[in-house]
């Protein structure tokens, strides 16, 4: 049956034709329990999904107060009883349609019908399994918490209330796609954030028609402008403490059932280069930490193409040494600098592929194993250069620093090392003022990304070019809206 | 129109006036120094009462039809100049494909077009904020340059004769200010006082003119009459290190403000045709540099530092000033 026939249709009251009915929706699923007992003198049934409520909630809190009612006049009567009197669950509902009922039922609640009710009653029993709270694994941390998100958007929720407990704190949920019905919480501080970011980012969420919601992905394109922008205006975190760090700045975030990242809006571009750990540290060195990253971003995007174009088309730029030292090099090399270069790369970025999809045990040993026998051997058999190599490993060491922003270090990489392996400088100049408009123009909800730099502003260079105080840092009073600009 | 900052307006303005000033041909002297500063205040003052316009939150759109035809037939003739400009100063930058002859030029030339499509058509706001982050760049490179000349510079110099006489070195100052004209768009929707705005720009126009001309004088003077580009081989001459040569930094320096001078103009005429013609909506933006591209050819293997180019470089704000105040009399 499609979802549309039984979406709004009313509940039956006759229990058997109720009963039947559900089990043509459902087709007869065998995770949909059924059991019919009769209390308060009404036949009932009570529905649950197998796998998503815990069994002994259900007999200990559900089950066993409902069996022992005294006999009632009607089901209306059995249903006013089970409210007024029965404290079932903390999480109580009522279904009117079908539609809502299965909801309820695949969500985990116990959902309860009588013969002659024209509605259910639900009980929140949910018991699903679920990982456990453990460290998360792409945002290393040092000295803070060692707690990151997990699919259960619940307990997200609460690892965010347990931070913030706040009234200003708001967790507002809502349902997501048409077969999926995920959970999605966007949360917010409501005396920072910006009212107009808010509006639109409900607008955004609003437009959101898919089937189903199955990643961040899903979510992030209708959050973000239409324009094509090689960075993403929306930021992701596994972590709880970073993510609370952005509320309390006036951001909002968006949390979705199953995920265990959240999705925060604004992002700027210089926060991919900032981490926990920054704030745990003396501020003069976390301020040398944040310059190692910047430095270690443009290496990474640049290093290869500045070699290449400097090898092969401006040699004056070395110093003698330096020159003779890879001429010697490359000489020996029987692809051209930029071959070789583009070979190096490819083969970093399969064996890093095969690391990734790889079992984990055997992934990290066939990452090391080939990038040291596959590196080896290319410098041995004389098919790539030491110097070029090294380069190429500096670049891609550089890039491992801001994890967040691998996939455009790793493409605009190739797309400078071919800029300037066939016109020089002139060609990386070139690049880099169509990458450098691109970032500049990546603007939503009225937010720049490369605020605090472009358009400058003096206060949000005090956590972005240094590091202060946590002192000075406490009177700053500092929320995103400084930086809003329309 | 989106607003731009004080800061971005004053960086996308300079960056016109600095490319223009690499691309300068012909001896120059400290009389140049002179008398493209007194070009500048002229110019300044010329541009004044619109200045004084704009403080009171007017823009080009209240100046009617015939200030923004005048305004945008200065920028795309500005833009061509540009485009001339660099034609003639690509022959000494080193490219990879120079092999090429003659057609390395136009290649240069096109590769920047085709990037300036990308960037006018990401509209003004993109281009003034990256245009603020290459100008700080380049500002670091020239200053590099500036400090290093030090080591290779000749006092003597200073004292070389001037090829031309002060006034016609005002005129060469103001006819390479072609700039002006981009104010007329952009300072209406420059955000803070308008007043304080173009000041501080006039300001440190005056102050980069004057330190880019020193340079250019105390490293080339003594081989002023035999150097085209004065400025160009001023920073070729400048080496800190004596085993090494930086020349190519320059080349990077001279492509981005290359680009950002003519997207600016690129941005500016995209919006100024929108207000004279709002039914051409589709490809404006390649249309508008493709028609400066055209007017570049037009003006190549010209000297462009005659009263006429002056007169190009001054003449927008008086005439926007002028119809403002018609629009308003006819009005009242």
């Amino acid at each position: 049956m499609k979802h549309q026939e039984y979406e709004k249709r009313g509940i039956y009251p006759e229990l058997r034709k109720n009963i039947s009915f559900i089990k043509e929706i459902t087709d007869g699923s065998s995770d949909i329990l059924v059991n019919e007992f009769i209390t308060g003198g009404i036949k009932c049934a009570l529905l649950c999904c197998e796998g998503m409520m815990s069994s002994q909630t259900t007999a200990d809190m559900v089950l066993e107060p409902l069996t022992g009612i005294e006999n009632q006049d009607s089901p209306k009567s059995l249903f006013s009883y089970i409210q007024t009197y029965l404290l079932l669950s903390t999480d109580r509902t009522s279904a009117e349609n079908y539609g809502d009922m299965m909801r309820m039922l695949h969500s985990g609640f116990a959902v309860l019908i009588a013969d002659g009710a024209d509605s259910a009653l639900a009980f929140g029993v949910q018991g699903y399994a679920s990982r456990g709270i453990q460290e998360p694994s792409g945002e290393g941390n040092i000295l803070g918490s060692h707690e990151g998100f997990v699919e259960t958007i619940r307990t997200n929720m609460s690892m965010l209330r347990r931070r913030l407990k706040t009234p200003e704190l708001v967790m507002k949920l809502m349902v997501k796609g048409s077969s999926s019905h995920t959970d999605i919480c966007l949360c917010y501080m409501k005396d920072r954030v910006p009212q107009k970011l808010l509006d639109r980012i409900m607008k955004s969420l609003d437009e959101i028609k898919l089937e189903s919601i199955l990643s961040t992905g899903y979510v992030r394109p209708f959050l973000e402008q239409k324009n094509f922008n090689l960075f993403s205006s929306t930021g992701l975190t596994e972590r709880p403490d970073v993510l609370c760090s952005k509320l309390i700045e006036g951001r909002a975030a968006v949390l979705i059932d199953g995920i265990p990242y959240a999705i925060i809006i604004p992002r700027l571009f210089c926060e991919s280069f900032h981490t926990l750990d920054d704030y745990a540290h003396k501020p003069y060195y976390s301020t040398f930490l944040r310059w190692i990253r910047y430095g270690a971003f443009v290496l990474s995007v640049l290093l290869p193409a500045i070699y290449a174009a400097i090898v092969m088309y401006h040699p004056e730029l070395l110093n003698s040494t330096l020159l003779l030292l890879l001429v010697q090099e490359e000489k020996n090399a029987p692809l051209s600098i930029l071959t070789e270069s583009f070979l190096v790369l490819l083969m970093y970025e399969v064996i890093r592929e095969a690391g990734v999809r790889l079992p984990k045990p055997v992934g990290g040993s066939v990452s090391i194993i080939s990038g040291l026998i596959i590196g080896d051997a290319a410098v041995k058999s004389g098919l790539v250069s030491t110097p070029l190599l090294t380069m190429t490993a500096l670049a891609v060491l550089g890039g491992l620093v801001v994890p967040d922003l691998n996939p455009q270090i790793t493409v605009l990489r190739f797309a400078f090392l071919a800029a300037g392996g066939i016109m020089g400088l002139f060609g990386i100049s070139i690049l880099a003022c169509i990458v450098l408009t691109n970032i500049c123009g990546t603007e939503d909800y009225g937010f720049p990304f490369t605020a605090p730099l472009s358009p400058f502003s003096s206060k949000g260079m005090e956590d972005t070019a240094v590091r202060i105080g946590m002192r000075k840092m406490q009177n700053r009073g500092f929320t995103v809206e400084e930086y809003f600009n329309e | 129109m989106n607003k731009i900052t004080l800061g971005q307006f004053s960086a996308l303005m300079l960056i016109n006036d600095v490319f223009a000033l690499l691309c300068l041909t012909g001896g120059i002297s400290l009389w140049t120094a002179l008398g493209f500063s007194v070009g500048i205040v002229v110019q300044f003052i010329l541009a004044l009462p619109l200045i004084r316009i704009y403080g009171r939150g007017k823009n080009i759109e209240q100046c009617g039809k015939i200030a923004q035809t005048a305004a945008l037939i200065g920028v795309v003739l500005w833009g061509g100049l540009l485009f001339s400009m660099l034609w003639s100063t690509g022959d000494i930058i080193s490219v990879p494909f120079e092999k090429l002859g003659k057609w390395s030029r136009l290649i240069m030339a096109a590769i920047i077009g085709a990037v300036c499509v990308y960037l006018s058509s990401s509209g003004i706001k993109a281009v003034a904020r990256s245009g603020a982050i290459a100008a700080a760049v380049g500002a670091l490179c020239l200053t590099a340059v500036a400090v290093s000349s030090i080591i290779d510079s000749d006092m003597k110099n200073l004292t070389i004769q001037p090829q031309d006489g002060f006034f016609n070195e005002m005129i060469k100052g103001i006819a390479i200010g072609g700039g002006m004209n981009a104010l007329t768009v952009l300072l209406g929707y420059t955000k803070g006082k308008t007043v304080r705005t173009a000041t501080t720009y006039i300001i440190c126009r005056l102050i980069v003119t004057a330190l880019i001309i020193a340079v250019g004088v105390l490293v080339s003077g003594g081989i002023m009459d035999i150097t085209d580009f004065p400025i160009v081989t001023a920073a070729q001459l400048t080496q800190p290190f004596s085993s090494q040569r930086i020349d190519s930094l320059f080349l990077i320096v001279f492509t981005v403000f290359a680009v950002y001078s003519i997207a600016v103009q690129g941005a500016a005429a995209d919006y100024l045709l929108d207000c004279v013609y709002p039914k051409f909506k589709k490809y404006r933006c390649t249309a508008m540099l493709a028609l400066m591209a055209l007017v570049g050819l037009m003006f190549q293997g010209k000297t462009h530092y005659g009263v006429t180019f002056a007169v190009l470089g001054t003449a927008v704000p008086v005439i926007a000033a002028i119809c403002w105040r018609i629009r308003k009399a006819v009005k009242s």
